[in-house]
């Protein structure tokens, strides 16, 4: 059956190509089943290669065709199967089936309701491409291609000026990191002698061969490593490029749940554990990373505490999780990043459609004019419930077996400031989500205009979010001491990850007691403050208001970024302009103008008498003839 | 005296019988059904071609053959086989959606097969004399052809100078060939071949004479600069699908035939001679550029982008000197940009036509506000333009980023750096017309819609196929040319 897998991606395309060619007046039910429909073979595909991958070589499976040649240089397309590329199938497109299942009730109605489904279509494609591609050129098209399905997602509702803004910072912050992306690429291409295949990389990597110039073999690959990094920033949100998600929320609340919660920002955490090899052999590009990760799972999950929009909370913990996944990463517990990426789509995706429900239910994000919904909003209520609980870290629940996991390894290593950094930002985490909980589901209303009328939507959505929450809850089981770390197992099969697991977390309950009591903590700060009809969050505000005021603001990274860059940038562009303006433009203009006279003096010549075109020609060839014949020295 | 019996006649002629007998019946099949348009004729001659285009796949890969000393297949004869049957079909299908409108005389129809016939001779003789057969063949269908609608004054005008053009040009080749059956006493290009360098120590000069005359000759036919005056005239005269027989059949038959005449003649003397290939190559691509620049008729226009891009095809041959040990390479970057352009050219004239026809101009202002007349033509359009300029993802620029590699290979920059250059110019013009089509016209419910036949929308379709394909996944066609034994 693994045969079969380049059908995985294709179906999608299928039905992009569909939606494409049938219009913008497609019914909606046509629209939808089609996609969910292809997507869900997709799916079960997806599943059975999932379960049949056994024991392969080094480098996994793969189906090449010849693409292009470049030089000397071949480079091909196709397919690659490891176990890794198959659990990120699993994971894609199962999430992309249910999200395209939920989106046909949120937005059910739109007036581009099946452009929105093409454009889903086409994501779903390039996502399922990207995590198999064979060597980085293809990785790095479809790269830009989920980049770009992400920006026209963002500015689906382009008539908002703040969607087409946001859809525009998205595309330009991960821009910087792609262009890292694209130079380590370009580096490591001409590092190895003309190749962008995976495994021809980790080769040369391996045996030190990779060489530039002056620069050696260590000294590229951490130059290399530290530049893909740069790529997974941008498209992972990790400090400082994570500006742009937040503002990514202003897109439809199912591609929040798919593109910038579940799939594509793990691109990046993808990326560096694909490349892993690599990573290994460069200990400074794995200190960055685990540093990154681990600054960034507290940076965001601060901010996270204080903010008023739902959508944008459960942001902040994305960018928070990707974070912790960054941590394990750097700190070389392979798995575990990728076991947590696993859970956290699951669970995060759920927080986004459960927040879809409520949002399609009272038409505000604002956490403030909501409360009480719990009544109203079961299912929603109780599946958001088994989401905030995973997050949290609760146990049984999956985000506990993943998140602390990559604590434990973090404390065994030694690590112990990244220890702290991921435990503290676990309590607030526990902390921002229940606050949202609570605010939300309990209480009284605090707007009955908008609160009075909201109801469940129809099974579309509600069939979603109970399978969400199944799978938030039992996930973890995947990969727990009692089922004998199945996925770690089933990941030390990929040649290139078996060094990483050779050293596997070993379980030790005074830890995991510890991260319980600290998550459980914070769950019970947010009831103590939001759980009960208090001003005690105001007043404590009010009390804190510089770190308060600090975290509201997002430590004001917008405002320094703009200061600096975008003030700097116009700067410079300005230079740019005058330069280009006065100088280049001045060129350009003297050498367009003497070629528009050259044509239209030789367009004289064509003066349409076939004497003329005979004299020239016969001149022409006169001139050429005895310019060589005497320059070979003459006939004589 | 050759073994007559015993000679592989079918492997090495195949392609050719098949194409030559087809036109025959058509001919007769003409002859006998004296009524009507006769456009169904069409479809025989289709179903020749595509008969021959069997032969030519099945012996792609085939052993270099020769028979009876005259013709021969090799790697080099059946990739221009393929590509020239290809193109013969799809004039063959726009000849008949454009009668459909504008009928031409029903000869047109057979005289395309013995153009066809001769283009096949000229990709797979061995003897000068037979080159030359196949050239006249090709050379004198064209003439009539150019000059089908013979009640208009222009097609008459431009079948004359084409007439008159092409005759002086096969006069110089034939000149330049007597120089050198004069000093060698043989025609066959194996025994030419055979002599290599000897013939240039003995008699330098002569030999750089009967190279120039003979690519002067064909430069002719392939309208290089200073022998591409008539181009313009005889495309402007004659029907679409003529102008784009002209265009493309016709030129790479042109080029197969110059190729294979200088190769097998001028080897051993590369260094010195092929020199002088670059020089028309330079010249023919800035001075094609420069001509389209101020044109505004749309089908003069694609005649001098049409001059341009041969002077781009002739890069190719004028690097043969410096490093002849890899010759491979040229010859799939040569073969790769003809198969472009003859998509991207028959797609473009068949687009022009329709849209001259519709707004009863051949100006440039035909094109306004194409995209609201027709989304599909002005789309496919501005693929066959980025395509000619050579933008990325289209087989234009793979085509040129191809020779343009060449030219570094061979250590032959500066004819890479002038491809450039000249590129560069015909931007200019190129993107006038898609500025033109992108253009909304002030009144939006006067549009009149434009509608191509089902016929006429296949041909544009395989055109735009063929030119993104090729851009796509361009080891579509350079994977097989890696298995073909050249020589």
């Amino acid at each position: 059956m693994t045969d079969w897998v380049w059908l995985v991606p294709l179906l999608p395309l299928a039905g992009y190509v569909f939606l494409l060619l049938s219009g913008r007046r497609t019914p909606e039910a046509v629209a939808a089943g089609v996609s969910v429909v292809l997507t869900g073979i997709s799916c079960v595909l997806s599943l059975v290669v999932f379960f049949q991958l056994g024991p392969e070589p080094a480098g996994g499976q793969t189906w090449l065709f010849h693409w292009l040649t470049i030089g000397s240089a071949h480079v091909d397309v196709g397919i690659s199967l490891t176990h890794l590329n198959a659990l990120m199938l699993v994971v894609v497109s199962l999430v992309s089936v249910l999200v395209l299942l939920f989106s046909q009730g949120y937005m059910h109605g739109d007036e581009r309701f099946s452009v929105f489904y093409q454009y889903l279509n086409l994501f779903v494609f390039s996502m399922l491409g990207l995590v198999i591609s064979p060597n980085l050129l293809q990785l790095y098209i479809f790269w830009e291609m989920v980049g770009l399905c992400s920006y026209l997602l963002v500015g689906f509702w382009y008539f908002k000026p703040e969607a087409a803004l946001a859809a525009k910072k998205s595309f330009i912050v991960t821009r910087i990191g792609d262009t890292g992306l694209f130079v380590g690429m370009i580096l490591l291409f001409l590092g190895t002698g003309g190749s962008f295949d995976f495994t021809a990389i980790f080769q040369a990597v391996s045996a030190h061969t990779l060489h530039l110039g002056w620069m050696g073999s260590q000294g590229l690959t951490t130059l290399a490593a530290l530049l893909v990094f740069l790529g997974a920033v941008g498209k992972s949100a990790q400090f400082p490029l994570h500006v742009w998600l937040p503002d990514a929320m202003e897109g439809p609340t199912p591609v929040s749940a798919l593109i910038h919660a579940a799939t594509m920002v793990a691109a990046g955490v993808y990326l560096v554990a694909r490349m892993f090899p690599l990573f290994q052999a460069s200990p400074p590009a794995l200190t960055t990373v685990a540093w990154i990760g681990g600054v960034t799972a507290l940076l965001a999950a601060l901010i996270a505490l204080t903010q008023r929009d739902i959508k944008r909370v459960i942001a902040y913990s994305t960018i928070s999780q990707l974070g912790y996944m960054m941590l394990a990463l750097g700190i070389g517990a392979y798995a575990l990043g990728v076991f947590h990426l696993f859970t956290h789509a699951f669970f995060k995706a759920l927080l986004f459609l459960a927040a879809g429900s409520v949002i399609h239910a009272v038409d505000t994000q604002d956490l403030f004019q909501m409360g009480g919904l719990g009544r109203k909003l079961p299912i929603t209520r109780w599946s958001f419930l088994a989401g905030a609980l995973a997050l949290a870290g609760i146990f049984p629940f999956s985000g506990f077996w993943s998140k602390d996991d990559i604590l434990t390894a973090a404390w065994q290593r030694g690590d112990m400031a990244l220890y702290w950094l991921g435990l503290v930002a676990a309590f607030c985490t526990a902390f921002y989500i229940f606050r949202v909980y609570f605010l939300v589901f309990t209480g009284q209303s605090r707007d009955e205009e908008r609160t009075v009328g909201a109801h469940e939507g129809s099974w579309v959505m509600t069939v979603p979010l109970v399978i969400l929450a199944a799978l938030a809850t039992l996930a973890g089981f995947v990969n727990t001491p009692w089922t004998g770390h199945g996925l770690e197992r089933y990941l030390e099969h990929d040649a290139t990850a078996s060094a990483a697991a050779a050293t596997p977390v070993q379980e030790s309950l005074p830890l995991m007691v510890f991260s319980v009591v600290v998550g459980l903590l914070g769950i019970g700060l947010a009831y103590l403050l939001y759980g009960r009809k208090s001003d005690a969050p105001a007043r404590l505000a009010e009390k804190l208001s510089i770190p308060y005021a600090i975290s509201l603001h997002k430590f004001y990274l917008d405002e320094v970024y703009y200061h600096t860059v975008v003030v700097g940038g116009k700067l410079v562009a300005r230079l740019v302009r005058a330069l280009d303006r006065y100088l280049i433009d001045g060129i350009i203009e003297v050498g367009a103008r003497l070629v528009g006279v050259l044509g239209l003096a030789l367009k004289y010549t064509q003066n349409g008498q076939v004497q003329a075109y005979g004299v020239i020609a016969a001149f022409g060839l006169v001139v050429v003839i005895v310019v060589a014949v005497l320059g070979v020295g003459g006939v004589l | 005296m050759p073994d007559l019996i015993h000679q592989p006649y079918w492997l090495t002629m195949g392609p050719l019988l098949i194409v030559s007998v087809t036109a025959f019946v058509v001919m007769i099949l003409e002859f006998i059904f004296l009524k009507g348009p006769r456009r169904w004729l069409v479809w025989p001659a289709l179903a020749g071609v595509l008969a021959a285009l069997v032969p030519a796949v099945e012996h792609l890969w085939a052993k270099p053959t020769a028979a009876l000393n005259t013709v021969m297949i090799d790697g080099f004869a059946s990739v221009f086989t393929l590509l020239i049957l290809v193109s013969a079909a799809l004039i063959l299908l726009f000849s008949y959606a454009y009668s459909a409108e504008r009928p031409l005389a029903a000869e047109h129809t057979y005289l395309i097969l013995f153009g066809v016939a001769g283009a096949l001779a000229m990709a797979s003789a061995l003897d000068l004399i037979t080159l030359y057969i196949g050239l006249e063949l090709l050379s004198v269908a064209s003439y009539v052809l150019v000059a089908v609608r013979r009640k208009s004054v222009r097609a008459v005008e431009g079948g004359v100078k084409y007439l008159i053009m092409g005759s002086v040009g096969s006069a110089v080749l034939l000149y330049g060939m007597s120089f050198i059956y004069g000093i060698s006493g043989t025609t066959s290009l194996v025994q030419l071949g055979q002599l290599g360098g000897q013939l240039y120590q003995q008699y330098p000069a002569i030999v750089l004479l009967g190279f120039i005359l003979m690519l002067s000759g064909m430069g002719f036919k392939l309208s290089l600069v200073p022998f591409h005056m008539w181009t313009p005239d005889a495309y402007d005269g004659a029907p679409s699908p003529i102008s784009s027989f002209l265009a493309t059949l016709s030129k790479v038959a042109a080029f197969a035939m110059l190729l294979r005449m200088l190769l097998f003649i001028f080897n051993g003397v590369a260094t010195e001679v092929f020199y002088w290939a670059g020089i028309f190559a330079a010249a023919t691509m800035l001075a094609g550029n420069l001509l389209a620049l101020p044109q505004r008729n749309m089908k003069r226009l694609l005649a001098f982008s049409s001059v341009a891009q041969a002077g781009y095809a002739l890069i190719p041959l004028a690097l043969i000197g410096p490093n002849y040990t890899d010759w491979t390479g040229l010859f799939d970057s040569l073969a790769f940009y003809l198969f472009a352009y003859t998509f991207m050219t028959i797609g473009a004239f068949a687009v022009v036509s329709v849209v001259g026809r519709a707004r009863q101009t051949s100006t440039d202002d035909a094109l306004d506000g194409l995209y609201q007349r027709s989304p599909w033509l002005a789309g496919a359009l501005t693929v066959f333009l980025l395509s000619l300029a050579g933008m990325p993802l289209t087989g234009g620029f793979l085509g040129k980023f191809y020779i343009f590699v060449e030219t570094i290979h061979f250590q032959t920059v500066w004819l890479g750096i002038l491809l450039f250059v000249a590129s560069i110019v015909s931007f200019y013009y190129y993107l006038g017309w898609v500025r033109h089509m992108f253009r909304r016209d002030a009144d939006t419910a006067a549009v009149q819609p434009i509608h191509a036949g089902p016929v006429m929308n296949l041909v544009v379709a395989l055109c735009v196929a063929g030119t993104l394909v090729l851009g796509v996944v361009p080891a579509a066609l350079l994977h097989p040319l890696q298995w073909v034994q050249w020589f």
